[in-house]
């Protein structure tokens, strides 16, 4: 053990065990030890700043400890977010809706490598929405369970989860909600396995996840495996790629539900059931710069997402490109700005999971969204979200504006 | 369900040959964290890898707070950082049975020059960021000429910025017509040749073409900054898990021995020896 060791472990104990509450007292001894020439004053210094961080990790270790085990291992999460929205729509008249979101969420450490969280929710049983909208006479609304899924990590490069899992966007790489409204929570098994390397990241996701049970014939479940690379241009830009593949099975020829929608309100059937399979395959990319134009643009991305449904011969490709700059994290007192244009043809995917807010979720819709966000306060955000989405075949448009109000705690 | 069975072993099988593979080489040292850092942390690797050709070191940027979270991610080896890790990211660790242990490698202290002709010799913490938010424009302000004051700062990304804007301005804005040089060398190059120019430089660039300025009444040098009686000075950190052992040991012994000491002072920082 080297002589700057000993000093060091000599004061934390002093400090610690013996309760010198005094800091100058150390500063004093150790001055005296440097100018003795026992101890150089850079290694001084360091014994100084090394040991004032060891004991505040030693309060801080003291401190959680004093805690019931429960609570050590326990976090508790939410948010809320109060709404008002605006809905122009094609042939209907106008809405002015009012609604909020209430979710809390609980996660607990079993062991070392066991995670067990749950989740709850304001809302109906939509898969793709969490909302209470305010009406009926201040009636008390229903809250439910959003997700509630066991994690196991047993090594730093691997995690499992299990059970109705939280957010499609943790699950996958998705930069947009083009094919995966971000509310979805699948249900199912699903993997992630990541490894880092030099200014590249490799990784994999994958999921089997269960659409449906028939009683009377196969049920209807889907796959999803994504490789995908992310890959650091020194330390301002980035590029994120993956291709997902998803394999639908008992889905052809059957009728899916979200709870809310049922599928084929725009996909095509036949006999009152989905004509053709929705195997697909889809690219996703993004590409960051970190302070393009000095700290008035902290961060700046581009993004686009891509699906093509093979079975089909026509209305079965979708596409979305967006551009997102300001913070990347909005924080207080920084915003994002964000836009997107999509363009999702009637069979290019099934018409249950994209972006409630986009023409309801359907597919066969294009258009702009618009969004932005101010930090108003710590974990207080601001938020305005403007969609312009027209049918692609069909006939109809829509006009929808939600300002927001969101609280973290 | 024949479907499904392959299905599942051939993502099984895929999975194994990635896990495989992506493990071959998983004996290396890697180092993550501080952009400050980096440059200290690469040349040590470097001349580390020479001496010991077994050895395999990954040093990457990031930036302290990414470099901390690769540690209690298990991740990194070895995070640099040029602040202490903050409370919240301490008790994350010792959640996840990661113990932090701070290792201070070198100091960072920030010159403030001016021209070799100005009179001016000292100036306060609050003064000097009036002059870089631009609420004093003139030296005669401070007792000098009556001079416009040319203010010469450094670009954003750079980990000196970085340590001026947290320790002078407190994170306000420089002023718009402020100067941006990328290095240290271009802030001595254009001080030197502007009379009412102002610029800051890591210690090391320090030469007799320019003028430091006495911080509330402390001349930096070596000598005040670990002491710890000029304000502009911070600690640079490389936290490990645990105390250190065999290549990371060997690895930060390396850094805080006289060869690797001697590179952090040609990176323009400030030695502990």
């Amino acid at each position: 053990m080297k002589k700057k060791d000993i000093v060091c472990l000599f004061f934390v104990w002093f400090w610690v065990i013996a309760g010198l509450s005094y800091s100058g007292e150390i500063d004093i001894l150790v001055e005296k030890l440097a100018e003795k020439g026992i101890l150089s004053h850079g290694e001084a210094r360091a014994i100084l700043i090394e040991t004032k961080e060891e004991v505040r990790k030693e309060s801080i270790k003291r401190r959680h400890e004093t805690l019931p085990r429960w609570i050590q291992n326990t976090k508790i999460k939410g948010d809320l977010r109060l709404r008002y929205q605006w809905e122009d729509q094609h042939n209907a008249p106008d809405r002015h809706r009012g609604r909020y979101r209430f979710r809390l969420g609980l996660e607990t450490k079993i062991n070392k490598t066991i995670k067990v969280s749950a989740g709850l929710a304001t809302g109906g049983s939509d898969a793709r929405s969490t909302n209470q909208t305010m009406c009926d006479g201040f009636s008390t609304p229903d809250i439910r369970l959003d997700y509630a899924y066991a994690e196991w990590t047993p090594t730093t490069w691997l995690t499992f989860k299990a059970g109705k899992i939280k957010s499609i966007k943790k699950l996958i790489f998705r930069p947009s909600d083009l094919l995966w409204d971000s509310d979805i929570n699948p249900e199912g098994i699903s993997f992630s396995l990541s490894k880092k390397m030099d200014n590249c990241d490799l990784f994999m996701n994958a999921g089997f996840w269960i659409l449906d049970e028939e009683k009377g014939s196969a049920d209807p479940y889907m796959w999803v495996v994504q490789p995908g690379v992310k890959y650091e241009f020194g330390k301002n830009a980035h590029l994120k790629l993956a291709l997902a593949g998803y394999i639908f099975d008992n889905v052809k020829g059957a009728t899916l539900t979200n709870g809310k929608d049922t599928s084929g309100k725009y996909n095509t059937l036949e006999g009152g059931v989905l004509k053709y399979n929705y195997n697909s395959i889809a690219p996703s990319i993004e590409i960051g710069f970190k302070k393009p134009f000095g700290n008035l643009i902290p961060y700046l991305a581009i993004f686009g997402d891509y699906v093509h449904n093979p079975d089909p011969s026509e209305n079965n490709n979708g596409y979305l490109f967006g551009i997102k700059f300001g913070a990347e994290k909005v924080k207080k007192g920084t915003w994002q700005a964000k836009y997107m244009y999509r363009y999702l043809e009637k069979d290019a995917w099934i018409d249950i999971f994209p972006d409630s807010d986009a023409y309801s979720g359907h597919t066969d819709v294009k258009g702009h969204e618009f969004a932005f966000s101010y930090g108003i306060g710590r974990n207080v955000t601001f938020g305005i979200d403007y969609y312009y989405m027209e049918r692609i075949k069909d006939t109809g448009r829509k006009n929808l504006l939600q300002v927001d109000l969101k609280i973290k705690f | 369900m024949k479907k499904l069975i392959s299905v599942i072993v051939v993502s099984v099988f895929t999975l194994g040959l990635m896990v495989t593979s992506l493990n071959a080489g998983e004996k290396k040292l890697i180092i993550q964290g501080s952009t400050t850092v980096l440059p200290i942390a690469q040349k040590c690797a470097e001349v580390f890898m020479k001496k010991h050709p077994e050895a395999n070191i990954s040093v990457r940027g990031g930036g302290s707070g990414v470099g901390i979270a690769a540690l209690i991610d298990g991740i990194c080896d070895i995070a640099d950082s040029s602040r202490p890790m903050k409370d919240k990211e301490i008790k994350k660790a010792l959640e996840k049975g990661v113990n932090p242990v701070a290792h201070v490698i070198a100091m960072d202290g920030i010159a403030v020059i001016v021209h070799p002709s100005n009179p001016v010799n000292e100036i306060t913490l609050s003064q000097l960021k009036e002059i870089y938010t631009g609420k004093i424009s003139n030296w005669k302000q401070l007792g000098g000429k009556n001079q416009k004051i040319v203010v010469i700062s450094r670009d954003v990304s750079s980990g000196t910025f970085e340590c001026f804007n947290k320790l002078v301005l407190k994170k306000e804005r420089v002023r718009p017509d402020a100067l941006l040089q990328a290095s240290n060398a271009a802030v001595v190059s254009i001080v030197k040749r502007t009379e009412g120019a102002i610029g800051y430089v890591g210690l090391g660039y320090l030469n007799s073409e320019v003028k430091a300025l006495k911080i509330e009444g402390v001349f930096p040098s070596q000598e005040t900054v670990l002491k710890g009686t000029y304000p502009i000075s911070r600690p640079l950190f490389m936290y490990t898990n645990g105390k250190p052992k065999g290549l990371v040991k060997k690895f930060i012994d390396f850094v805080l021995s006289k060869e690797g000491q001697k590179i952090v002072k040609g990176q323009g920082f400030v030695p502990l020896k």
